[in-house]
């Protein structure tokens, strides 16, 4: 299966996607090749099911961007996260079907399905002898 | 002085940042602890919110005892069917413990918690003969 991760870095910001967000936090994927699809499940907490936005560009990049929004109070005294911006990118071979993305959010945690196109799902082939 | 302990990653969790530090670039951060967790304190109460995403109301249980909030629980980590291969595997706390102290007197039989998209948010209201007092001028 071809896929791999989208870094942005200062050097390619501009030529990958143009809306990546300024700041952002790297939300924890676990990404799975099942025969018929690929499988992204990321991590979300504190967002609001029409604050993510899933793409897939005519590169078939698939990227995701998710706002966390959530009531903060003053006065920290102790922070281990800071609230913020989710970004997460990877490019897809051409194997899979972007106009059937499925989704499905729950609890912050986002699955996003790509179906692999019917022609290139593996075939058993029976070789006589 | 408040503290957070978590007595399950230890080496694991500092292994997992050295990772994460040496493989992110500088305006990206990967967070790989489960779960994380900011507190807050007002003139009234505690306030806590913890990242736990994926995690159903029944598999997590909330203690205070002693000055000490303690957050357990687990959550499903495999979705896909069994037959998928797993090219990337980052999401951690398929049991999960986290701990903190809270060095002020707590009303504990008033804390409450609640669950949303993830996000949880325990407030501990502080006892009465800790809170600030205004004092009227007779």
């Amino acid at each position: 299966m071809s896929y791999e991760e989208i870094k942005t870095t200062e050097n390619n910001n501009s030529t990958t996607t143009e809306s990546v967000p300024e700041k952002y936090f790297t939300p924890a994927v676990d990404v799975y090749d099942t025969e018929d699809a690929f499988v992204a499940v990321v991590d979300l907490p504190g967002v609001v099911k029409g604050d993510v936005k899933i793409e897939v560009d005519e590169n078939n990049v698939l990227s995701v961007k998710a706002k966390q929004s959530f009531h903060e109070p003053d006065r920290a005294v102790v922070k281990e996260f800071i609230k913020g911006n989710y970004y997460r990118a990877f490019s897809l071979g051409d194997e899979f079907e972007r106009d059937a993305v499925k989704a499905v959010f729950e609890d912050g945690v986002l699955e996003i399905s790509v179906p692999r196109k019917e022609e290139q799902k593996p075939k058993r082939i029976e070789i006589s002898i | 002085m408040f503290c957070t302990i978590n007595p399950v990653s230890g080496v694991e969790l500092l292994r997992r940042n050295l990772d994460a530090l040496f493989n992110s670039s500088l305006d990206s951060q990967t967070r790989y602890d489960y779960p994380l967790l900011n507190a807050y304190e007002s003139a009234d109460a505690v306030t806590v919110i913890a990242e736990i995403p994926g995690v159903a109301k029944p598999d997590l249980s909330i203690t205070y005892e002693n000055g000490v909030l303690s957050l357990s629980g687990k959550r499903k980590i495999h979705t896909a069917s069994s037959g998928a291969s797993v090219l990337r595997k980052e999401r951690s706390g398929e049991t999960f413990e986290k701990v903190l102290k809270v060095p002020v007197k707590i009303n504990d039989t008033a804390i409450t918690a609640t669950l949303t998209d993830g996000i949880l948010t325990v407030v501990l209201p502080k006892s009465e003969d800790v809170k600030p007092k205004t004092i009227a001028i007779n």
